[in-house]
């Protein structure tokens, strides 16, 4: 390499890797990732749906084959609307909350990136802050069920952890005659544990899981999953149950954000 | 300037592969370090440095979208790229199996090693219990997949190295 070269060359590095992290930073060049990353995103999603229909012992996230799983969703929706219907009948309240129920604002998403992390599952959307997502906001998948929430927004993606992910909280009331309430809690595995449901509270297997719309930005009534153990210790203050998500986040590559204000 | 230009894009669209593609895949084939094994192949194969900078960046785009184990992945990372740097010049013979796939081992081998740790001391303040077989069963398909990887390119490195030769990343053999 002749010295003039090698001098033009060592000039022109420094503001080439400057511009690189610039274009990083302002969210021009993750935007523009997205781009490539979408189609990958999408294809490796179909992968997964395909094997996972082949293999269903193989899926890491559900014990039921598939054809059960599916089943076994469209009860769960099914049961899910008939409640949500029932209670609104049945006062003025509920028929409140059913029409901020249609006002919510939705944004579609696609997942551009996923973590690999056994730990925390956490996946990146390419909206940001400039399409309206916001801090703390729900995702969901299919039929209102919820995958995560929004934990970090930047101007053109954001962070989503998945509700299996380790710490992760949710507010959540099972659908059972007395509507009790508890927190969901990850544990980094396929299953989420259910606590601070006090021991007078009947919880059975096979209740559904839904959202109780406790907490800010999560609305009521997104299906979280299905209690599929219980464990009761006399001696304790609440009881602890294990839920299973109907669903696999894995086998998605559209999600949708709920932009809505609720809580207390 | 070319050859940073080519790796740059080389490596972001391998990021990109890795992170939607393959981090979409069922188990355990989300475990394949793409980038790694890549980089690895890169520094210690064909001799290119550039193999060292994909590593760290790739703990720098961990850390960018919060992907990673632990909140600090970018030092663990480049940790990693100079334990591969000093093995890869000071132990292990370059163009042998062996130290290709040695080279890759220890570097990975140390990544895992600083999660484990982190976490090992992490979970003693947390209620939780920590999901150990999920980590185990992680860190064993991340380092076979690895091994895996390695010997696929260096199966195929003829090939390999005339498009890089082609796209100028790797330096010609007597400049080495």
């Amino acid at each position: 390499m002749s010295q003039p070269y090698k001098k033009i060359t060592a000039w022109l590095i420094p503001p080439f890797f400057l511009a690189v992290i610039i274009l990083f930073f302002s969210g021009c060049l993750p935007r523009g990732l997205a781009l490539i990353e979408r189609p990958f995103s999408s294809v490796g999603a179909w992968v997964t749906d395909v094997w996972t229909k082949q293999f269903p012992s193989a899926s890491s996230t559900t014990y039921c084959a598939a054809s059960d799983s599916e089943l076994l969703v469209a009860l769960a929706v099914d049961q899910a609307e008939f409640d949500s219907l029932k209670i609104e009948n049945e006062n003025l309240r509920e028929q409140l909350s059913f029409f901020e129920r249609e006002s919510f604002q939705h944004i579609t998403a696609s997942i551009i990136s996923r973590s690999v992390s056994p730990i925390d599952s956490v996946f990146i959307i390419d909206r940001g802050s400039d399409d309206g997502v916001k801090e703390g906001a729900a995702v969901i998948v299919s039929e209102g069920h919820l995958i995560g929430k929004v934990t970090k927004v930047s101007a053109k993606t954001s962070t989503v952890q998945s509700i299996l992910g380790r710490g992760a909280k949710s507010a959540i009331s099972l659908l059972n005659s007395s509507r009790t309430l508890g927190i969901s809690e990850g544990s980094g595995s396929a299953l989420l544990t259910l606590r601070f449901v006090p021991q007078n509270e009947t919880v059975a297997i096979n209740d559904l899981v839904v959202t109780s719309g406790l907490e800010a930005m999560i609305p009521p009534g997104l299906i979280v999953g299905v209690v599929t153990s219980v464990e009761r210790d006399p001696a304790a203050p609440f009881q602890a149950a294990t839920v299973e998500p109907l669903i696999d986040p894995r086998r998605y590559n559209s999600v949708s954000v709920i932009n809505v204000e609720t809580g207390l | 300037m070319i050859r940073f230009l080519i790796s740059t894009i080389l490596f972001l669209i391998l990021i990109s592969f890795e992170l939607a593609f393959i981090h979409s895949l069922p188990e355990p084939f989300l475990y394949l370090p793409l980038v790694f094994a890549c980089g690895v192949y890169l520094f210690q194969y064909l001799g290119s440095s550039i193999g060292a900078w994909w590593i760290f960046g790739l703990g720098v785009f961990l850390d960018f979208w919060h992907l990673g184990l632990l909140p600090f992945e970018t030092i663990i990372y480049i940790a990693a790229a100079l334990i591969m740097v000093f093995l890869g010049r000071r132990i292990f013979t370059n163009r042998s199996l062996y130290g290709v796939v040695c080279n890759a081992i220890l570097p990975m081998l140390f990544v895992q090693l600083s999660h484990l740790i982190y976490w090992f001391f992490a979970s003693f303040n947390d209620s939780l219990p920590f999901p150990w077989f999920n980590f185990f069963t992680y860190a064993f398909w991340q380092i076979i997949w690895l091994v895996v990887l390695v010997f696929v390119l260096f199966v195929l490195t003829k090939k390999i190295r005339s498009v890089l030769k082609g796209l100028l990343i790797v330096p010609s053999r007597e400049n080495l």
